[in-house]
């Protein structure tokens, strides 16, 4: 009598066992989906962090194109890359850099001239902060018009924006 | 027998101390990912939020509804003007964008407004938020600086807003309470003496109630305390429409005093990037068009102005200085398109 209700008690007991295998099976299982819903939900943040930084880039007061006080959308002046460039790559006025982490945070932007070609090449790094330890980088091209003030001439460029995930 | 009852009772006691298990480790995995869905769609809705609101402060002025969320986007500067959205528990900061709203968006549909703030240049986008659960009543005095205020903000707020006019200071203490979330009084540039914000109706003594009295460089925030009908009041420097607008939109003194000190920081950056780049054109056309004279003295005015800012009422006193320093540099430019050279900005 003894010895049955021993087996019944192993039997419970093997039936629990395996009733709590299946369910770490079944967790582990619907945690590894979590975890790949919630990869594709923070690469989607990513992306839409890296076209905010795109989107300012582009519509900066600071480069903008203005005649008689009405801006040009899609145009950057190329005295005014050449200024914000300066002042971003001064070693010695270290805050104005810092207040432009806020617009751009971890990213590399580079503004090109593509069209016409000219022996000396208008490459310009606005803004590069790349941080020690990153995730992913995500690369955008958008292509603008330089303009020229002293000449006064458009040219085509584009507008390398790097943003950095950590 | 008895032996087996025992047995009976032990295996029984397994069975519900096994069940309880079970269901304890179901309910803390239901508690643990209810409370993880929402913070994840705390922060997709942040994230999303702050992408339109990113969107919408580069459409210059453009009024466009945004959808809100169940609970609503709570909007919040603190002292040291670290400002934030926030939905749920998620906060967002504003980083770089320049936005004034009310405290609480919830119910209805917003509108979000963007305008540009120029001195003269393009120095930045300013993004109001509002929306119809908001009363506002713009008073002003007719055949007075007030009514020309009146006109020019009536014919620039976008369409959808709750706004009452009212042609007399004296007519407030008569309003009823309309049942609104939130009601603000937009004295333009109304005699602070007239102004009997105490003398509300009793129904707006347990309610959200703030005004402001724009005058001609600065702006007088009233702000309730909780419970009471008693006002406290502080002082703002302005200059620009775009600032006018904002201390309507601001939810208060303080949200208002963080974007205009951003504002501040922000021209101060446009200026050296424009003087520099005003300095260059004149050393590149030295010899070609020697009719094109940059005099640039303005911006040293501008730029050392700008970099003093503060919040208080003394600095209005130099916003006198800084709207003559944009007016001459306007001027400036102005002289510079007659003789086709390159405009200064």
């Amino acid at each position: 009598m003894r010895h049955k209700a021993q087996i019944k008690m192993f039997e419970t007991m093997a039936v629990l066992v395996i009733f709590f295998f299946l369910l770490v099976g079944g967790a582990a299982f619907y945690f590894q989906i979590q975890k790949s819903s919630m990869q594709r939900e923070i690469d989607k943040q990513q992306q839409l962090i890296a076209f905010q930084v795109v989107q300012k880039a582009l519509f900066l007061p600071e480069l903008d194109c203005s005649f008689v006080s009405i801006q040009k959308d899609n145009c950057f002046d190329k005295l005014k890359v050449k200024q914000l460039s300066l002042l971003l790559n001064d070693p010695e006025n270290e805050d104005f850099f810092i207040d432009y982490f806020n617009v751009f945070g971890f990213a590399d932007i580079k503004v090109t001239q593509i069209y016409p070609r000219v022996n000396q090449t208008f490459v310009y790094t606005l803004y590069k902060n790349i941080p020690d330890d990153y995730s992913s980088i995500i690369s955008t091209q958008s292509p603008v018009l330089l303009f020229d003030a002293v000449e006064n001439r458009y040219d085509f460029g584009i507008v390398e924006v790097d943003v950095y995930a950590e | 027998m008895k032996k087996r009852g025992l047995e009976m009772q032990a295996h029984w006691i397994f069975i519900l101390i096994a069940g309880a298990i079970i269901l304890a480790f179901f309910f803390s995995i239901v508690a643990k990912q209810k409370s993880l869905s929402e913070q994840k769609i705390s922060i997709t809705l942040s994230a999303n939020i702050e992408a339109v609101f990113s969107g919408a402060i580069e459409s210059k002025g453009t009024a466009q509804l945004l959808t809100v969320p169940k609970d609503g986007i709570d909007f919040d500067c603190s002292e040291a003007c670290d400002c934030n959205f926030w939905i749920g528990d998620k906060s967002t900061s504003f980083r770089d964008k320049i936005i004034f709203a009310p405290k609480k968006v919830i119910g209805q549909d917003a509108t979000a407004w963007s305008s540009e703030w120029k001195l003269p240049f393009r120095v930045s986008n300013f993004l109001y938020i509002t929306n119809p659960n908001v009363k506002y009543y713009i008073v002003y005095v007719p055949n007075t600086n007030s009514a020309r205020i009146f006109d020019r903000i009536n014919k620039t707020l976008p369409p959808g807003l709750n706004i009452a006019v009212l042609k007399d200071p004296g007519a407030v203490p008569s309003i009823p309470y309309e049942g609104f979330q939130e009601t603000k009084f937009v004295f333009l540039d109304v005699p602070d003496s007239s102004i009997n914000l105490a003398g509300l109706d009793t129904a707006f003594r347990k309610k959200d109630v703030s005004a402001v009295n724009i005058h001609q460089n600065t702006i007088t925030f009233y702000e309730k305390e909780p419970g009471e009908l008693y006002f406290t009041s502080g002082t703002s420097p302005f200059v620009g429409e775009a600032l006018m607008f904002a201390s309507i939109f601001s939810a208060d003194k303080q949200m208002y005093d963080c974007g205009l000190q951003a504002a501040f920081l922000k021209l101060n950056h446009v200026a050296q990037i424009i003087y520099g780049r005003a300095k260059m054109i004149q050393q590149n056309l030295s010899l070609s068009k020697p009719e094109c004279v940059y005099v640039l003295g303005d911006f040293n005015a501008l730029m050392q102005l700008s970099g003093e800012f503060s919040s208080g009422i003394e600095f209005s006193q130099k916003i006198p200085g800084i709207t003559a320093a944009a007016n001459a540099i306007a001027r400036e430019n102005k002289n510079l398109i007659l003789l086709s050279c390159p405009e200064i900005y």
